[in-house]
C-alpha cells in the first residue's frame, strides 16, 4: 500500500541507505579507496575515475569500471562493467554497461545486461533497457523503461514496461 | 605524488576517442585519441598509456607512449621507457636514460612568450599562439 510521502519530509537529502543488495565494492571511486601514493598504485586501482574537473568530449570505451565525477559528452561503452555517475557528475551520452548506477544527472539512453540504479539524488532522462531497475524515492526519471530478463520472456514486468518512447538525444 | 587525491585515471583498458580537458591531475594509464588539455594539475602518461594525442598541462611526466605534441607551461619529465613522437614546447625539460624521444625541443624561460616562436619551430602547429 502507498504512502503519500508526509510534506516537509522530502527524502531529497537522506544519506546513503542502507542497500539490501551486495554493494562489496562501493560506488566510490578507486581513488577513495585506496590510499594515494605513487603513479605505480594508481594503476592498481580497478575503478577508473573522470574526476570533478574533468570534461570528456567523445567516446569512452573499455573494459573496467567508471566512475565518473566531471563531465562526459558523446558515448559510453563498458559491456561487463560498472559505470558510476558520482554526485557531481553530469553525463549526456549513451551509456552502454553490465551495471549502471546514477547518483548524479544523466542524459542518455542506458542499457545494461544487469542492472541500473537511479539514486534519490540521482537524475535520468533516457530510455532504459535492463534485467532490473531500481529507482529511489527521490529520484528524478524522465523515459521508458524495458526490463528483458536474460534469456527469458521479456515484457513480464507489466505496466513497468513501456515499448517504445521518444529516445532521447545525448547532446550537450 | 599524490596522483589520486581528487583527481582522474584512466585505466589501462580504457579507451577514450576525443576531447579531455580539465583542471585536476590526470592519470592516463590507457588510450586517449584526440587532445588532452589541462589548465592546472599534473598530466602522466602511465607505463601502459597510449596517448596519441596533442596534450597540454602546467606539469607532464611520461611514462609511456605519447605520439603528439606537449606543450607545458612548467615542467616536462620523459621517463625511463617512455616513447615520445612529437614537438615539445616547455620551460624545463628532463629526459631519464632510456627514453625515446623523436621531435623537436624548445624550452624557454617563463617570461618569453610564444609569439616569438625560433625558426627552428614556427612551422609547428603546436607553437602557433591562440
Amino acid at each position: 500500500m502507498w504512502k503519500p510521502n508526509q510534506p516537509g519530509n522530502v527524502p531529497t537529502s537522506t544519506p546513503e541507505p542502507i542497500r539490501p543488495t551486495p554493494p562489496a565494492t562501493g560506488y566510490e571511486p578507486a581513488a577513495a579507496r585506496t590510499p594515494a601514493s605513487s603513479p605505480a598504485a594508481a594503476t592498481t586501482g580497478e575503478q577508473a575515475t573522470i574526476g570533478k574537473s574533468l570534461v570528456v568530449k567523445g567516446e569512452v570505451s573499455g573494459s573496467e569500471s567508471l566512475f565518473i565525477d566531471g563531465k562526459v559528452e558523446g558515448a559510453i561503452n563498458l559491456p561487463g562493467n560498472r559505470v558510476t555517475v558520482g554526485r557531481n557528475g553530469q553525463v549526456a551520452a549513451n551509456i552502454s554497461a553490465r551495471e549502471i548506477v546514477v547518483l548524479g544527472k544523466v542524459r542518455g539512453n542506458c542499457q545494461a545486461s544487469d542492472r541500473v540504479e537511479i539514486r534519490s539524488e540521482g537524475s535520468l532522462t533516457g530510455d532504459v533497457i535492463a534485467a532490473r531497475i531500481s529507482i529511489e524515492d527521490g529520484a528524478f526519471f524522465k523515459g521508458g523503461i524495458d526490463i528483458r530478463k536474460p534469456g527469458g520472456t521479456d515484457a513480464k514486468g507489466g505496466p513497468a514496461v513501456v515499448e517504445k518512447s521518444e529516445p532521447v538525444a545525448a547532446e550537450a | 605524488m599524490s596522483l589520486l587525491g581528487a583527481g582522474t585515471l584512466i585505466g589501462r583498458s580504457l579507451v577514450i576517442r576525443g576531447e579531455v580537458s580539465g583542471s585536476e591531475d590526470l592519470y592516463v594509464d590507457g588510450s586517449i585519441e584526440g587532445t588532452v588539455t589541462l589548465s592546472a594539475g599534473r598530466l602522466t602518461v602511465g607505463p601502459n598509456a597510449k596517448v596519441k594525442a596533442d596534450v597540454q598541462a602546467p606539469e607532464v611526466i611520461v611514462m609511456g607512449d605519447l605520439d603528439g605534441n606537449l606543450r607545458s607551461e612548467g615542467k616536462v619529465e620523459l621517463r625511463d621507457k617512455s616513447a615520445v613522437r612529437g614537438d615539445i614546447l616547455a620551460i624545463r625539460l628532463a629526459v631519464e636514460e632510456g627514453a625515446v624521444l623523436r621531435g623537436r625541443v624548445d624550452l624557454r624561460g617563463p617570461e618569453e612568450k610564444a609569439e616569438d616562436a625560433s625558426p627552428a619551430v614556427e612551422e609547428s602547429s603546436l607553437f602557433q599562439h591562440q
